[in-house]
């Protein structure tokens, strides 16, 4: 897994901050690329790993980013599994926005990822069925995965 | 799932390994329990059901070096593991020691501190023809992840020996189960605090939960994390000289498989 990249984007008068790679103890070195401005969007489509020292530092940043309105975009599981396993990783001030869940078909040994927008209440599916007709099941447990929507 | 043991199973484990007293290994089902009970010979507790925290608190407040459930990694290979370490202990430190017998992959990567643990996980991965990104091999990315990073950065802070040079990853596949394996040289694991860490957050966490403002050290964490996703987890260490953690875990299953998982704690003192 690749170290913790994290890139600025401006769209407006808000910021966009992108992230890529492993959430991991390298994210310490961009705590101190955050602006304390009122709403900051964070982008973890390119996340694939988060480990212990990673859910320190991004616990320290919603720290830093208290004062911050944060919206969370394209959230993959690793980081919803530590939204519901780690107290204080979600914080008070930050909403998920999208998430992925994902799918498997045990006959094709295969997996796909749905993403799931707040804007249509996160409506999913129990199996979808891809063009070619092979059908997958969602491939994790509903009541453990979602229960950080229900609070 | 039910990884409950038939009669015959456990016989079977009985009568192979119960007969071997020449080596100081008892072995006994709940079912024998009342006959033999809790003597200081007992050092394997055969048992069906307990939960991810009794098995801690039985290892942590009872004793019971080896806590043995039936699981993915069946009951009858985790005491053929410990009958064969329990005649000879050192090999538990043997880098060539096969945790699962009938692995069709096993590889070994030394490792320094400043090794990139990105490269050894893409390296590891590559030989084990396994696919980095699959959503199902997430838990095998984050216990070989935690458990190079005890050795990296956990082990060398604890440790006054200067002259340590790498550590070894070793991994092992059958066609449902993953071994990992870190061996270090510095020998500073403290087993009893990293598995009351892990009560710990079993406990305050409630369920599942891992409870971080209880745990300020990244290593109480990464225990957990390392303990959550194993089927069995084996440790030992000699004080300054070397410690081995080995993580057995099943692979490419779905979490609610994942979730059936009895747990096995072994002490290889």
């Amino acid at each position: 897994m690749n170290k913790c990249q994290v890139k600025s984007v401006k769209k407006g008068d808000e910021i966009e901050f992108v992230f890529s790679g492993s959430i991991d103890e390298s994210l310490a070195n961009y705590l101190s690329i955050f602006p304390a401005i009122p709403k900051i969007t964070i982008n973890l489509e390119e996340i694939n790993s988060i480990n212990s020292t990673g859910i320190r530092e991004w616990i320290n940043l919603m720290t830093k980013l208290e004062t911050s309105k944060i919206t969370l975009t394209n959230c993959p599981k690793i980081f919803i599994d530590q939204v519901n396993m780690v107290k204080g990783f979600l914080s008070a001030n930050a909403v998920v926005e999208s998430f992925y869940v994902p799918y498997y078909s045990e006959s094709a040994d295969a997996e796909k990822k749905i993403k799931l927008e707040k804007a249509n209440g996160f409506k999913y599916e129990n199996t979808i069925t891809d063009p070619s007709g092979t059908v997958y099941e969602i491939d994790v447990i509903v009541s453990k995965y979602f229960k950080f929507i229900q609070g | 799932m039910s990884f409950v043991l038939s009669k015959e199973a456990r016989e079977e484990i009985a009568e192979t390994f119960l007969a071997k007293n020449d080596v100081d290994f008892g072995c006994i089902t709940k079912y024998e329990q009342k006959n033999i009970g809790l003597s200081n010979k007992l050092n394997v507790l055969l048992e069906c059901g307990y939960s991810n925290t009794q098995v801690i608190e039985s290892v942590v407040y009872h004793n019971i070096t080896n806590f043995i459930q039936n699981s993915f990694f069946s009951a009858l290979d985790k005491v053929a593991l410990l009958f064969n370490l329990a005649t000879q202990r050192d090999l538990f430190y043997d880098e060539n020691l096969k945790i699962l017998s009938d692995a069709t992959h096993r590889h070994k990567l030394y490792f320094n501190p400043k090794s990139k643990r990105e490269d050894l996980e893409k390296e590891i991965f590559n030989k084990l023809e396994m696919k980095i990104d699959s959503n199902r091999l997430t838990p095998v990315r984050q216990v070989l992840d935690e458990l190079v990073m005890n050795a990296q950065l956990d082990a060398p802070k604890l440790s006054t020996a200067r002259n340590v040079n790498q550590s070894v990853l070793i991994v092992e596949r059958t066609d449902n189960l993953i071994s990992i394996s870190v061996i270090d040289y510095y020998g500073t694991l403290d087993v009893k605090r990293f598995l009351k860490k892990i009560e710990g957050s079993l406990k305050l966490g409630q369920g599942d939960a891992i409870n971080y403002s209880q745990h300020k050290g990244g290593a109480g964490l990464g225990s957990s994390i390392i303990y959550n996703h194993s089927d069995m987890l084996l440790m030992g260490c000699k004080r300054l000289k070397i410690t081995r953690v080995t993580s057995v875990l099943p692979y490419n299953i779905s979490e609610k498989k994942f979730s059936s998982i009895q747990k096995s704690i072994s002490i290889i003192d």
